[in-house]
């Protein structure tokens, strides 16, 4: 479950519809889960996995929102939220990685960026080149906090990184998921 | 927190003094809010967004991350907002 960060500002009061809304997104992301729906890795996995919940101000973005409920995805989202300390104590460090799909399953797969963050950058390098695969995306973690002083969603450099790579953003924050960034291929 | 800056732009001054005044200011907040914040390597921007000034930190192309992030209201002379990015 995803933690609710208290604000610094103003509380959070979202108007019940918007709340509602993302309740329901939510919980259809569990429905398809518990079902044993084939995922967007064409595994047919019936792993039970609670789904990653949009950031309320995140753009609409459903085909980035299905990659990241991909069971395989999510749970190495899950894997690098955890490894990027968010809630501290101690240093905080962003973490990421590059999404691929199997040009023949469907299946995705991640490629870890080097371990190179601090606790508000990251340098992926390049895009890895696999035969057989393209890559489709890529995430990273925004570990700190409003009570730091840091805004949750995607920074400039992180628009202008994903325009020069030509594949759309995905970012776990305190707030939930946001998408950016250009079409996936 | 609301930082009054120092602003001491004259008319007779040049668009390019008044923007290192800017610079400078905002730079002083940034030092006062954010001491962990380093500098380095990154390129300072002002940009003009209208009724208020935005001043930044440009990362290389090759980075994810963020800056801090001053706001100058240019009605009042002062920072309404101080944040980071990440």
């Amino acid at each position: 479950m995803l933690e609710v960060t208290t604000r610094s500002g103003p509380p959070l009061d979202f108007p019940t519809g918007e709340r509602d809304a993302d309740a329901s997104k939510f919980q259809l992301a569990l429905n398809e889960d518990q079902s044993g729906t084939t995922g967007a890795n064409g595994t047919g996995a019936t792993q039970l996995s609670q789904g990653q919940a949009t950031a309320p101000k995140s753009a609409n973005r459903p085909e980035l929102e299905k990659i990241a409920n991909d069971p395989t995805v999510s749970a190495e989202i899950d894997k690098a939220w955890n490894a990027s300390n968010p809630n501290g104590p101690g240093a905080k460090h962003e973490k990421g990685f590059w999404i691929s799909k199997d040009d023949k399953t469907g299946a995705l797969s991640v490629t870890p960026f080097p371990d190179n963050g601090t606790n508000d950058s990251l340098t992926p390098g390049s895009p890895p080149s696999e035969k057989g695969k393209t890559v489709v995306g890529f995430f990273h973690t925004h570990p700190n906090t409003d009570g730091e002083g840091y805004k949750q969603e995607p920074s400039n450099a992180d628009e202008n990184f994903a325009r020069a790579v030509g594949v759309p953003g995905l970012i776990r924050s305190h707030d939930g998921m946001y998408y950016y960034g250009p079409k996936s291929p | 927190m609301i930082i009054q800056i120092e602003y001491a732009i004259t008319q007779e001054r040049s668009m390019n003094t008044a923007e290192q005044s800017l610079i400078s200011a905002a730079e002083q907040a940034v030092i006062a809010k954010f001491p962990d914040f380093k500098a380095e390597g990154k390129k300072p921007i002002l940009h003009d967004m209208g009724d208020h000034w935005e001043f930044t930190y440009e990362l290389p192309p090759t980075m994810l991350g963020g800056a801090p992030v001053v706001v100058i209201d240019k009605r009042t002379k002062s920072i309404s907002h101080i944040y980071r990015t990440q």
